[in-house]
């Protein structure tokens, strides 16, 4: 029994910093989500209903979802791809101490250096502009705004790869580190192919990394707001206004209790996700 | 009873008592930190005095050792204020003849020496070209003794660099000189000219004390020790350093003294250090700063002065001078409660003078208010304004509201909407029935579903054309303003044509005359009406852009940047067309001076390069009207004063707005030199300043272009058409632009791109309409 209580007080100290820095606040939030901001009424769902009823938040889901899909599985596939291609590389650890360089840069340079590519008179198009003169066969080339564009997502989603793909890269590693080459060296000795091998062992193997990677990918997503504000500001190009973009704004126009139930929405649906994929690592 | 036993009981028992006893620790902590009450308060604090100087025209104050002070200026003799009040002053004039123009940084030592530095007078443009040659705006410098023996000192030295210039000469105890450039503290010998690096530093030292042996300098960004007697730099003082990096805004200044500690063998050195936060006293060596003054509380906080010295007196006292020929004695006042019992706080996004001033008035009228003044982005750090907003909307989030807000450069409507701001009109019902305010510039402030005031502005600023009579005469709406541009640039190929050397410049100009038009009556976009602006817009800049090279307008980006012109004030960059029209045939602003805005002065360029000037009345080729664009009678509100729907603190904040909207406040502000804050909504105070009658003729201060030659015009002042013609511009502004909306936001981001090609009229119009629905939805 005191052994029990012992290791309790272990854990209070922990557990207190939780509760206290975030498990009291979202109570709090989930509070003032049910009333309204200004004079403190209790207005049941309202917020709620206010929040789903939102034109911006309908959109801001659908682009969030969107830079979800085609960013989580993009990341998560090259930067396994990488891995693997990397694994028995001798050049391995530099290359990946190369790779993480974009994580270490300051999200103000990378912002700076998007512009230095992107921008109207940006590199790339200067690059096409100059291929299209050279080469008379080619149609007349015009500027390409792209953050103001159709393009802007494929931008965002090329930046958020740009600046993930390495830390995903040795978190791939390490899991395939962990994998016993034995049962490899042994499938390969019996004639498995490399796709057996994949398939049969690999694969398997790295559900748990899965599940993690996913995880932070999935996080990293939210994370990427920071460039796409500092890019493109509050309102940007339709495609790439997101639920931060929202909340954001929101802050600012004190849309307080729309805000505090958008936030209960969604941990609701981060923790959904959650379970989604801690379901996929049991499989 | 076995020995684990009795261990184990005593275990028992301290665990029985363990609790109760830090309960009742806690409680007792908490009582001690809490029961102060009201009646316990402790009372003393520092409070000031204004001192009456003897004379006009000072700029710097020398604190003598004996008690006195020397006083001195450009245009003002060196006077002498001896410790018991007797006045002396040494006639100076013949700085004339010693070629003498200019003068500034002075230094001067407690027997009357005085040293600095000057600009000459050149009679020639051989002359001017042989002293620029030596490195521009070089300064030269000049000594005169205590005995009045006087001469120029030609400064030199193996690490002296001639082309820089030395500021900040102080004399030390000892008599010997010490200056600074923007990189290292000198030694100057007076006698020889000789001049002795002493050490590097990173930018230009301010201001120099002697603590004992020890010189202490500070540069705004660290504080250097310099040992005079055994000549080194001496190691780092964290606590000073701190100090002055978190004192970087404002000017430091400093004052040392020896204090004869009891048990400490010859006393101890003490430091004081004034700012614009307080008074601070550090014992020379020690590990803390402590603050004995709150800026605040006393006339250190005043922002419309800059601190100039300080002198410690008997008694604790201190005498401080400032800018504007301010003086005050500092005393420490047992009668007044340490800390006023209430508080009023009053949340501005960008400091303001005026509510600075208001505020140290307010706090003189009541001693028992503590005026808190605070500014979402201050010198300090490098707050943008969207980070201000979010610092304040968190503040308002966890309750505690600010009692006034000044609501310039913020969405107001968005707070009122909220329920944050308290609806006016209550308020305002006295100064409608007694007429005081102009009525028509209140009802402009109407806002949100239920029509009322939340805001009201302590001044105006009226959109103005001067120019020639053939290019503006027809110049109302965005139409006649394009098609006078045009004509101009017919006949004028070359130069500017609206003085806007960013794009910025040119929405800063147009848009508060549009924004208005842009919202239909339902509170949709109205696009035609957006891209109809953005069509004139791409014009003007054309017609502005086909007067120069892109080089050249780089260059003229430069010039105004080097010059650290305040872009967002545009009437100062147009004004000085005014007076140059001769440059540029048209002149767009916004008047923010009844009084040169209805002198219609101008001269012409040609007298102006040709060394001489004048200002005349506008003839009949010139003219100034009212400019008008897609909307008309347009005013620009500024220091726009709401109260909090839940302040701590109503009554104060209402007594705090009668003084804002008071005649003291309206005129006052004004007659202390601040021209430029706009023209005042009080309809007594606006026609006092313009009491032409009591007005004498001035002479207004210049220097040429070419050779900083000092130019001496004749000002004329308005005759009473011109002011009837101000009054009625005044009665006629019933649309309000206030800046810091998302719609002008959106529309000046996406007017860059159309100006610069990216973008069509119409397609800026609809991605403005795209930004505004994501806006509007949310």
């Amino acid at each position: 029994m005191l052994w029990k209580s012992r290791r309790l007080l272990f854990l209070l100290p922990g557990f207190s910093g939780v509760m206290l820095f975030y498990l009291l606040p979202f109570l709090e939030v989930v509070r003032r989500s049910f009333l309204k901001s200004g004079n403190g009424a209790f207005v049941g769902t309202d917020n709620y209903r206010a929040v789903f009823e939102n034109g911006a938040f309908a959109l801001a889901v659908r682009n969030t979802f969107l830079y979800m899909v085609a960013g989580v599985p993009l990341l998560m596939g090259i930067s396994l791809f990488l891995s693997l291609l990397l694994r028995n590389l001798v050049l391995r650890r530099r290359l990946v101490s190369a790779m993480l360089l974009p994580m270490a840069v300051p999200a103000a340079v990378m912002v700076l250096t998007l512009q230095i590519l992107i921008d109207r008179q940006g590199l790339i198009n200067g690059v096409l502009k100059n291929v299209s003169e050279k080469m008379a066969a080619l149609p007349a080339f015009a500027a390409i705004d792209y953050l103001n564009t159709e393009w802007a997502i494929v931008v965002v989603v090329c930046s958020f790869l740009w600046k993930n793909t390495g830390y995903m890269v040795i978190l791939w590693l390490a899991g395939l580190a962990a994998l016993p080459k034995e049962v490899e060296e042994a499938a390969k000795v019996d004639g498995a192919n490399r796709w057996q091998s994949w398939h049969y062992i690999i694969r398997p193997g790295l559900s748990g990394s899965f599940f993690t990677i996913g995880m932070l990918s999935v996080l990293q997503i939210f994370k990427s707001y920071r460039e796409v504000w500092m890019v493109a500001g509050s309102y940007p190009q339709e495609q790439i206004y997101f639920l931060q973009h929202l909340l954001q704004n929101w802050y600012l126009k004190l849309e307080f209790d729309r805000m505090a139930a958008l936030t209960v929405i969604l941990s609701l649906v981060l923790l959904a996700v959650c379970l989604l994929l801690q379901r996929e690592k049991s499989f | 009873m076995s020995l684990s036993g009795m261990l184990w009981g005593k275990t028992e028992r301290i665990k029985r008592g363990f609790w109760p006893t830090v309960f009742v620790t806690m409680c007792s902590m908490l009582l001690s930190a809490c029961g102060i009450t009201e009646e316990e308060i402790p009372m003393g604090r520092y409070a000031d005095r204004e001192v009456t100087l003897p004379g006009a025209g000072y700029e710097y104050m020398h604190p003598c050792a004996d008690g006195g002070y020397y006083l001195f200026g450009n245009e003002a003799d060196l006077t002498h204020v001896a410790a018991d009040g007797a006045v002396s002053r040494e006639k100076w004039g013949w700085e004339a003849n010693a070629n003498i123009h200019v003068k500034f940084s002075y230094g001067i030592s407690d027997d009357g020496a005085v040293i600095f530095g000057y600009v000459p007078m050149f009679y020639s443009d051989e002359e001017y070209e042989a002293y620029a040659a030596g490195g521009d705006n070089r300064y030269l410098y000049y000594y005169v003794s205590g005995e009045g023996e006087r001469y120029p000192l030609e400064l030199f030295g193996a690490d002296y660099q001639k082309a820089t210039n030395l500021e900040t000469f102080s004399f030390a105890p000892d008599g010997r000189v010490y200056a600074a450039s923007d990189s290292c503290v000198y030694r100057i010998h007076v006698e020889s000219g000789e001049t002795e690096s002493l050490f590097a530093t990173a930018a230009q030292v301010r201001e120099f004390a002697f603590v004992g042996s020890t010189m202490l300098a500070l540069d705004g960004e660290k504080a250097y020790l310099y040992d005079m007697a055994g000549e080194k730099l001496l190691s780092d003082n964290s606590v000073l350093n701190e100090f002055v990096k978190s004192h970087q805004s404002g000017r430091i200044v400093l004052a040392a003294e020896r204090t004869a500690d009891a048990g400490q063998e010859g006393g101890s050195e003490v430091l004081y250090l004034a700012c614009r936060t307080g008074l601070y006293r550090y014992v020379w060596g020690g590990s803390v700063i402590e603050q004995i003054a709150d800026g605040q509380m006393t006339a250190l906080g005043d922002s419309q002065y800059n601190l100039y010295a300080m002198q410690i007196l008997e008694d604790g006292q201190f005498r401080v001078y400032f800018s504007g020929n301010y003086m005050v004695e500092m005393y420490y006042d047992e009668t007044l409660p340490m800390k006023p019992s209430k508080e009023l706080t009053v949340y501005s996004l960008e400091e303001n003078g005026r509510i600075r001033y208001a505020g140290r008035l307010f706090q003189k009228e009541h001693p028992d208010v503590l005026v808190r003044y605070e500014t979402g982005m201050d010198g300090d750090n490098a707050v943008s304004r969207e980070d201000a907003l979010k610092n304040l909307n968190t503040r308002i989030l966890a309750g505690d509201v600010p009692d006034v807000m000044i609501l310039d450069d913020m969405d107001m409507e968005q707070y009122a909407d909220k329920g944050m701001l308290r609806e006016l009109d209550d308020f305002l019902a006295p100064y409608r029935e007694e007429d005081i305010l102009y009525g028509n510039i209140v009802d402009g402030m109407r806002m949100t579903e239920k029509n009322r005031v939340y805001g009201v502005p302590m001044t105006v600023e009226l959109p103005l054309y001067y120019g020639e009579k053939k290019y503006v005469e027809d110049m109302q709406g965005l139409e006649g303003i394009v098609a006078g541009a045009e004509a101009a640039r017919k006949e004028h190929e070359d130069g500017p044509l609206i003085d806007t050397p960013y794009q910025s410049n040119l929405f800063d100009l147009f848009i508060p005359l549009c924004l208005p038009a842009w919202t239909n009556g339902d509170g949709s976009l109205n696009t035609g009406s957006l891209e109809e602006f953005y069509q004139k817009a791409e014009r003007l800049w054309e017609l502005d852009s086909a007067g120069m090279s892109e080089e050249e307008r780089r260059r003229w980006q430069q010039d105004v940047e080097d010059e650290e012109a305040d872009l967002s004030n545009i009437m100062f960059g147009q004004y000085e067309d005014i007076y140059n029209i001769g440059e540029t045939w048209i002149a767009l602003g916004y008047l923010k001076n009844a009084w040169y805005g209805m002198t219609n002065l101008h001269t012409k360029m040609e007298n102006y390069r040709n060394g001489y000037s004048y200002y005349k009345r506008l003839e009949d080729e010139v003219v100034c009207g009212r400019m008008s664009g897609q909307a008309g009678n347009v005013y620009r509100a500024r220091t726009i004063v709401g109260l909090c729907e839940k302040a701590e603190e109503p009554e104060l904040g209402e007594a705090f707005m009668e003084l804002l909207l008071s005649d003291t406040m309206m005129q006052k502000w004004w007659l202390e030199g601040h021209f430029d804050g706009g023209i005042p909504i009080r309809k007594e105070s606006l026609a006092s300043l313009l009491d032409i009658h009591n007005r004498a003729f001035a002479e207004v201060k210049g220097w040429t272009e070419s050779d900083i030659n000092m130019l001496y015009k004749e000002a004329f002042w308005p005759t009473e058409e011109e002011v009837q013609r101000l009054f009625d511009a005044m009665e006629e502004s019933d649309c309000c632009y206030r800046a810091g909306t998302l719609l002008e936001e959106t529309v000046r981001e996406v007017g860059v791109r159309v100006l610069d090609g990216g973008l069509t009229p119409e397609e800026g119009a609809k991605e403005v309409e795209r930004k505004m629905a994501i806006a509007m939805e949310e």
